[in-house]
Formats: structure tokens, sequence, C-alpha cells
């Protein structure tokens, strides 16, 4: 099993990503050429939250998890 | 049997496409589950009328399925509700839709096997996901970077193998599409790239085969092909199936079972334990009783399938009724994955089984005697009609040219396996070799004329 604290920075990666792509939808507004692209990004990033980010939502709560890492 | 050595699945890093959640315990797998399972219905239930309107009628809010076991609370959807709403706005999908129409970016349909085919509309990320499942099945078989895979298919409007030219791709692998190739030009095409890798339905494979030996005088099993996924039919976890495409190709041959409206569920690994793993972090896979629509728990015991594609957004799949029969394995699998199996893969239609004379009959049996022996070809038709009263069933088989057998020896075999395993007596047709449709795709093997005859 690999180590929650990975899969932690992992997500926190994700999330950086995610918000940078919505930040270039904004800022593209008129530039198709930029929010077209940042929103493929954005369908690749629910990738990445379907195969970490979802696993450590249900986790975050379980008290197993807790004791072993604790924050 | 000749089988050249496929580079071992894990020579090179994780065996799992994800080491997380294909390991996972079942608590925790159930837990993500639901929880995945809770976020969808009120995802549909605040944005598509059509799942709206189903649950009110059903007395049902979205937050009273506070467990999977609440979840068979849920009112399944089934095909013909789905085309009785497409066609109307928004167009030509219907109220089945949770995001505006703008956001759809691929449409795709059913094949229409069983009526009027369904509509399918898939969002930029509903096709990621797509091509994300079939990720999982492709690296459990052992496709790398190193492979260059062909797949000879028609990319039209029927999904079949296009999740899997993007998942492909996806993995790194060089993917050469075969489309508007016949078959011999498929083969010569294989043969020029030294393609090691492909996928095509059962039937396919096994034409193909019979393409390159009697058009082409060339020995599939020469070829560079190392391992074959299969879809579309049950017949790559049809054990007379697989070793007749494995022996004709020299190739390890996979199974996985997906279809338009559900997804990419399940996928026979590299151990191959004659069974395929349900993949259980992307679906909740339910059986349930095709009587009385008891949730099936225990193993061997077999049901239809209730699903759930617990990521797909645009168009979600929400405790659909597949109609296929499946059960879970008392066993795990030794290849360390977690995702229950089911033994035999898809093993039958609910809508499939029909009575003959009085007996159930499966005609995937059928296709498990037929294959089963020596001399018969790949190809073969069943014929039910009606004499005055009774039914009449007819085998129209071929014998392959060089059998080494008669077809005394043949038709007396034949007869007793089918009287073995299917309980019936048949009335058999050796027909020319060759003189039997061929198909490319999905076949259409049985053909029950009795309801025509009476409509007469």
């Amino acid at each position: 099993m690999m180590d929650i604290e990975v899969l932690k920075s992992l997500d926190r990666e994700v999330a950086r990503i995610e918000s940078a792509a919505r930040r270039l939808i904004e800022l593209g507004d008129d530039f198709p050429a930029v929010t077209k692209n940042a929103s493929r990004i954005l369908a690749n990033v629910k990738m990445l939250r379907i195969n970490v980010g979802d696993y450590l939502a249900v986790v975050a709560d379980d008290p197993s998890e807790k004791s072993r890492n604790p924050e | 049997m000749r089988r050249r050595e496929c580079r071992p699945v894990n020579a090179a890093g994780s065996p799992y496409w994800n080491p997380i959640l294909e390991t996972l315990d079942r608590e925790r797998l159930e837990a993500l589950q639901l929880a995945k399972f809770q976020r969808l219905l009120n995802w549909a239930y605040e944005r598509s009328r059509f799942h709206r309107a189903l649950y009110q009628a059903a007395g049902l809010e979205p937050g009273d399925v506070k467990s999977l076991a609440d979840v068979a609370r849920v009112p399944r959807v089934e095909k013909s509700m789905m085309r009785s709403i497409q066609g109307k706005e928004p167009f030509p999908y219907g109220d089945l839709l949770c995001v505006p129409l703008e956001e759809v970016t691929a449409f795709r349909q059913t094949s229409g096997t069983t009526g009027q085919p369904v509509y399918q509309a898939d969002t930029w990320s509903d096709w990621e996901w797509w091509a994300e499942a079939w990720c999982y099945i492709l690296w459990a078989q052992g496709y790398r970077e190193t492979d260059r895979v062909f797949l000879p298919f028609g990319y039209n409007v029927f999904v079949a193998f296009w999740a899997a030219h993007y998942a492909a791709e996806k993995l790194g692998c060089e993917v050469v599409p075969g489309g508007v190739l016949d078959t011999e030009a498929r083969i010569l095409k294989i043969a020029e790239l030294r393609c090691t890798a492909m996928m095509a339905t059962p039937t396919y494979v096994l034409g193909m085969a019979e393409t390159a030996r009697t058009r082409l005088g060339l020995d599939p099993g020469d070829l560079t092909i190392r391992r074959i996924t299969c879809a579309g039919e049950p017949g790559a976890l049809v054990p007379a199936t697989k070793r007749r495409m494995e022996e004709a190709w020299n190739a390890h041959v996979y199974d996985h079972a997906g279809a338009t409206e559900i997804g990419a569920w399940s996928y026979e690994c590299a151990v191959q334990p004659g069974a395929m793993h349900v993949n259980e972090a992307l679906f909740l896979v339910q059986i349930e009783d095709v009587q009385t629509g008891e949730t099936i728990t225990e193993p061997g015991r077999q049901g239809k399938m209730i699903v759930t594609a617990l990521d797909r957004l645009g168009q979600p799949c929400i405790r659909f009724d597949s109609k296929d029969l499946i059960q879970w394995s008392a066993s795990p699998c030794p290849c360390g994955r977690t995702f229950r199996l089911i033994p035999g893969g898809v093993v039958g239609r609910a809508d499939d089984i029909t009575k003959v004379k009085g007996v159930l009959l499966a005609p995937s049996a059928i296709e498990e005697v037929v294959r089963s022996i020596d001399g018969v070809g790949d190809e073969y038709e069943v014929v039910v009609t009606k004499d005055g009263d009774l039914d009449r069933i007819t085998l129209k088989v071929e014998t392959v040219p060089e059998a080494g057998r008669g077809w005394d020896e043949i038709e007396a075999e034949l007869r007793h396996q089918l009287r073995l395993k299917t309980n019936l007596n048949y009335r058999l047709e050796r027909r020319p070799w060759g003189s039997l449709p061929r198909y490319a795709v999905k076949a259409r093997r049985f053909k029950d004329l009795r309801a025509k005859a009476g409509e007469g």
C-alpha cells in the first residue's frame, strides 16, 4: 500500500493543476486556444481525482489512517 | 499448443494501473463506492428531469441512500426507458442528459442488437473516463509502451474499440487504426508493421485467422501478435473458443466486457483465471435474482447485473438493468487484485435464454460444444422453427477441409455433446466449407423463427 502522505502530496499537486487550469479559463476569456486547452486539462484532472483524490476523501475520516499518519 | 512468450506483465513497475484502488480492502472499497454513488445520485437528481421523476415516483430522495444495501431501493433503468425519451429535447438525448448540450463532445449509439439503438452522449471528461476504464484493462493484460496495437474495426457510430484506441495511446502504445481496410489488407498490415497486439470480437479474431490461411496462405501464428483483447461477445471466456483463438494466433487472448450505456466495466487479468474482474473502483455492480429482484451477494448464484458507472456524468448510468447474467466467484485472484471475479464472465443474457421443446436453452452452451469438437469449423448457425406444434432446432456447421475425421464420427460426437450440454436433440446439417455467413463484428448465429411463423 502506498504511503498516505505520498498520496496527499499527489492530491495537493492535482489541486494546483486544477486551480491553474481554472485560472487559465478565467484569464483566457476570449482566447479559445487557451480556454479550450485548459478545459481539456480539467478533463484529465478529473481522472487524477478518480485515481487518487476520491480515495483520499473516503479515508480522511478513517481512524486507523489518522493513528498511522498523525497530522 | 504453440505459444509465444509474452513479456512478463510486471517486468517493469507496477502490475496494476492503480496500485491503490485495485488492491483496496473490501471495507474501504465499499466506502468509496457508496460515497461515489451518493454523489452521482445527487448530481442526476438535481440535473436530469428523467432521473428526478423516476426517483420521486418511487418516493426516494437522494439522502435516503445511506448504505450500499439502500442502493437496491433506487429504481432500475431499462433500455426501453432510454429509448422512449431519446429524440426529444435536448435533442437527441432527451431528459437523461445532466449537462448542457454544448458540453457534449461525443456521440455514440448501441449496436441495436436488442432493438432500436440507444444514443449515448459523452463530455470530454466522460470520454477521458472511458479511456481510463480501458487503461485498467490493457495494463492488466500486459500492454505497455513497447506494443504496436492494431485495431481492425470500423471507426463509426458504435463505441466498439474507440475507447481502447485512446487508452492504448494513453499507455504509450503505438496505435495502428485498421478502419476501412478489408480483412486481407488488415492482416497484411499486421504482418508489414509487425504489430504485437490487436483487439476484436472473437468471431472476427477467428475469421481473420481463417482468411489468413485460406486467402493469403499465411499462418496467423507466424505473425507477431502476442496478445489479443476481445469484446462484444462472450467467446474469449468460452474455454473452447479461447483455445481456438490462442492456438490460431499463437498469442494470449483476454476477455473484457463493456457496453455503450455502461462503459468498460470488467476485464480478465494476465493470470487468466477463467474469470473477469469487475472494476469496482469505477463501477458498482450488483447481481439480482432474475425472477424476484432479490440482491444476490453469495458466490455461485447466477443473476442479472444491475450496474452503475460511478464517474460518468454527462448521461449517467445509474442502476442500469443490463440483462447480463453473471455470478460472483468465491475465490480471490492470484494476481492480487481485490476487485471481485465473475467466473466465465458474462455467461448469458436474461433476455437471451429461450425455451425450446420445453427446455431452457442458453445459446452460449451450443457455442461451447461446437468449438470444442475437432474438425468442426468456427462458424455455425442455429435455427429454431415450428413444425406443427413442435419446436424444431437445427444446427448448421461446416467441417474443416483437412479435418482428418469423417463426418459420421464428427456428427456422432456433436450429437452426443449437444445432448449432454443442452438436453436437446438437434437436426444437424453439414454445410460446404465457407458457405455459412462470416461476421466482422457481432455475430447473429441464433435465429428463432417461431414467432414469425406464428405471426404469418
